[in-house]
């Protein structure tokens, strides 16, 4: 038998709900056998509308619960609202079950009747200016212009890696998003180097301002650490040092 | 011997890419940025970038064995000489442009003294009134793309052409309207559609201000372009034909339009027998033709394959005859881009007594002189060049063409359209990291395919499991930028499945 704090690794049996979850699919088939076994009346789930947008939905529909696979963590959403007065079974964030307790100890929600699955959370903001941040600060409408020469990486003067680099290792042309992990590899790599000399943003095709986009990175890094890239043959670059 | 450095143009494709290949003393090359290139201001797509790897030197062989370029330009006259080969019958000729216009005006030189023509591969010009070839030819300028209210787009330049992709933002910066009309959803496009050929004039709103982008290349359908060429024609709108190969314009330009013979008429051709020599220029069926093994058993057919080359391709390997010549960037000469700007390679830094880079033309003139015909030197074929095909984008002076434009067609049950992005890497069969089709989510859904997972195609030829990416695009396609084992043609029928 499970004992609280017992920690366990669960993925969902169903085939379909594993390849389609986010992370084995658990949450989802947990939710759709607690509507199937009668445990509870009604989950909340999100339903999903675009990539910066879902809405909440109260469901006893087992067909919704299973259309709604795939987390979104930039929803800010007060779900202890749903669970009032049900029996009822949802997903939490950290701050989404402390309002469950919150609301438990004023009466308002009956934690009999409330099963939460818990999941971890890495901050969450609302979706406009998620996606204003990314597009104005991150240029993810430009990246997704990009057509993946490599110049960049080959014209930048303070890059250090030979061809079998992290940033192309990670990378793969089968995945299609806007920006791709070669984008992410080299934004946090450079972070230490970059001296915003303004090459990659010369020799990119598609017009990127890729050395704006290294500089919002690399900036803030080497002034929190007081490192000044290419001014002294002394101070050792900040990753070295914290790596030893 | 010092570095060297040359002044080129990518071999990619017909845009006319300028950059530098450095060559150290060991051989080793490197490719850098030429920012005051005026089609490309130094920037470079993937195969630009990974030039080193297309540069690949070759050797001359006589039957297999290793051979001095002398010797193999003699054995080759002799075989072009010899009692089987009549000139106007079973011998055909082809240049598709992978070389300068002094070295294809050279080997037009050779086709005027044997009593043929040089066949540039484009089987559509032939296909197409003469009064059509200036615009099919020559289009409008890259910076015209730039200024244009709407930008009709037919090609997938992320894949295909990628620096269009900075042509096509900056009109878009400038205000134009760009509508895809493609085989998936670009996301430089302002609207994508997928519309019944026939209602491109009343649906794309095009006008004297617009410009329509598509392509031409060995296997476009000739009512393809019959139908593009309508569309200006009736909207006034002007048209930009992307080509592959880094000389298509001036190979166009320099070889007479009539009775060209497209690859596959060729291929054909040698199939049944007809055509019992060919030479090639610079020019490899292998890496032309969709199927690659179905094309090297049809050379093999031949009697004489006699091939002029200055690149290691598949189909030395199987010549009768290889005349080795000097790399593509290190030939003394010129190419046109697809705007109609001449472009010269220039030896900038290194070894004086570098070679000319006329190993090419010294041995196209050997070859003439053995055949009867006079030499030829690299000055004079410049000269020639530079009066004879300075071209510039003109308006269509063609009257409405009849066509029947490819019915690509419904696909029934588990049937799926492959159908070919043909960009740098495919003309050359050259691998990239695109181990990967397009479908889309609906294909996916109906197979049942995994995330992550493979799917399975399938053709009279062969099968092959892939992986796949999802776009948004019609249903019942599957794209692929790279040559799979399955095809028979730029577009093939097959059959599809998950991978369990």
């Amino acid at each position: 038998m499970v004992e609280v704090g017992d920690m366990l690794v669960g993925y969902a049996t169903d085939e379909d709900i594993r390849s389609r979850g986010a992370s084995g699919g658990l949450v989802t088939a947990v939710l759709a056998a607690a509507l199937e076994k009668g445990l509870v009346e009604n989950v909340v789930v999100m339903k999903h509308i675009n990539e910066f947008e879902a809405v909440p939905i109260i469901t006893d529909d087992v067909k919704e619960v299973l259309a709604s696979i795939g987390s979104l963590h930039s929803v800010p959403v007060n779900l202890a609202k749903y669970a009032v007065g049900r029996k009822v079974a949802m997903p939490a964030k950290p701050c989404d079950a402390q309002a469950v307790i919150e609301q438990a100890k004023r009466g308002m929600i009956d934690l009999d009747n409330t099963y939460i699955v818990g999941l971890n959370c890495g901050g969450s903001m609302h979706p406009v200016t998620t996606k204003k941040m990314l597009v104005e600060m991150y240029y993810i409408d430009q990246l997704a212009d990009c057509v993946n020469c490599g110049a960049c990486k080959e014209v930048c003067p303070v890059c250090a890696c030979g061809e079998d680099s992290k940033c192309t290792t990670f990378h793969s042309l089968v995945d299609n998003y806007k920006m791709s992990m070669y984008h992410m590899v080299r934004m946090l790599h450079l972070a230490d180097s970059c001296i915003s000399c303004g090459q990659c943003s010369d020799v990119c095709p598609s017009d990127i301002p890729i050395t704006l986009l290294k500089s919002r990175f690399a900036i803030p890094s080497q002034r929190k650490r007081n490192y000044h890239p290419g001014i002294d043959l002394d101070t050792p670059p900040f990753f070295e040092v914290m790596l030893k | 011997m010092k570095e060297m450095i040359y002044q080129t143009v990518c071999p990619g494709c017909n845009m006319g890419c300028g950059l530098y290949i450095r060559e150290n003393e060991d051989g080793k090359l490197a490719v850098d940025f030429m920012k005051s290139s005026s089609a490309n201001l130094g920037k470079l797509c993937r195969f630009g970038m990974k030039l080193p790897y297309h540069y690949s030197k070759s050797v001359s062989m006589v039957d297999g064995k290793k051979a001095s370029v002398e010797y193999a330009v003699k054995i080759a006259s002799d075989r072009l000489s010899g009692e089987d080969v009549c000139v106007n019958v079973n011998v055909a000729l082809l240049g598709v442009g992978n070389t300068t216009n002094e070295e294809s005006l050279a080997f037009n030189k050779i086709a005027d003294r044997m009593g043929t023509i040089v066949n540039t591969g484009m089987g559509v010009y032939s296909e197409l009134p003469t009064e059509c070839h200036p615009t099919v030819g020559v289009g409008v300028t890259l910076n015209d793309i730039e200024n244009v209210n709407r930008i009709a787009l037919f090609v997938d330049p992320y894949i295909q052409y990628p620096l269009l992709v900075r042509r096509i933002l900056a009109a878009r910066k400038n205000g134009a309207y760009v509508v895809s009309v493609g085989l998936r959803d670009l996301h430089l496009a302002d609207e994508n559609r997928y519309i019944d050929p026939d209602l491109y004039e009343s649906e794309l709103g095009l006008d004297s201000g617009s410009v329509i982008i598509t392509e031409l290349h060995p296997n476009t359908d000739t009512g393809w372009v019959r139908r593009m060429l309508n569309l200006a024609l009736r909207t006034q709108a002007k048209i930009l034909f992307m080509k592959p190969f880094v000389n298509a314009a001036g190979v166009d330009l320099l070889c007479k339009g009539a009775g060209q013979k497209g690859i596959p008429e060729i291929m054909d051709g040698i199939n049944e027998g007809n055509i019992k020599t060919l030479v090639v220029l610079d020019s490899d069926p292998i890496e032309l033709m969709p199927d690659s093994d179905a094309a090297a058993a049809i050379l093999k057919k031949l009697d004489n394959l006699i091939v002029i080359t200055s690149r290691d391709s598949p189909v030395n390997r199987i010549a009768d005859v290889v005349i080795a010549t000097e790399p593509q960037y290190a030939k003394a000469g010129s190419f046109m881009n697809v705007e109609g700007r001449l472009l010269n390679n220039v030896h900038v830094y290194g070894d004086n007594n570098l070679p000319s880079g006329t190993a090419g033309i010294d041995a196209l003139s050997t070859l003439n002189q053995y055949l009867g015909g006079e030499a030829m030197d690299y000055q004079t074929l410049h000269n020639k060049v530079l009066e004879s095909i300075v071209r510039k984008y003109t308006k269509p002076k063609y009257k409405e063409l009849a066509c029947q434009v490819l019915d690509i067609g419904p696909v029934e049950g588990q049937k799926g359209n492959l159908i070919y992005l043909y960009n740098p890497f495919m003309w050359f069969d050259q691998p990239d990291d695109n181990d990967f089709v397009l479908v889309n989510m609906n294909m996916v859904k109906k197979l049942g395919l995994r995330k992550g997972g493979m799917i399975t195609l399938g053709s009279d030829v062969g099968t092959v499991n892939i992986r796949y990416r999802v776009e948004n695009m019609p249903d019942g396609l599957i794209l692929s930028a790279r040559k799979l084992p399955v095809a028979t043609g730029w577009i093939t029928m097959v059959s599809t499945e998950a991978v369990l």
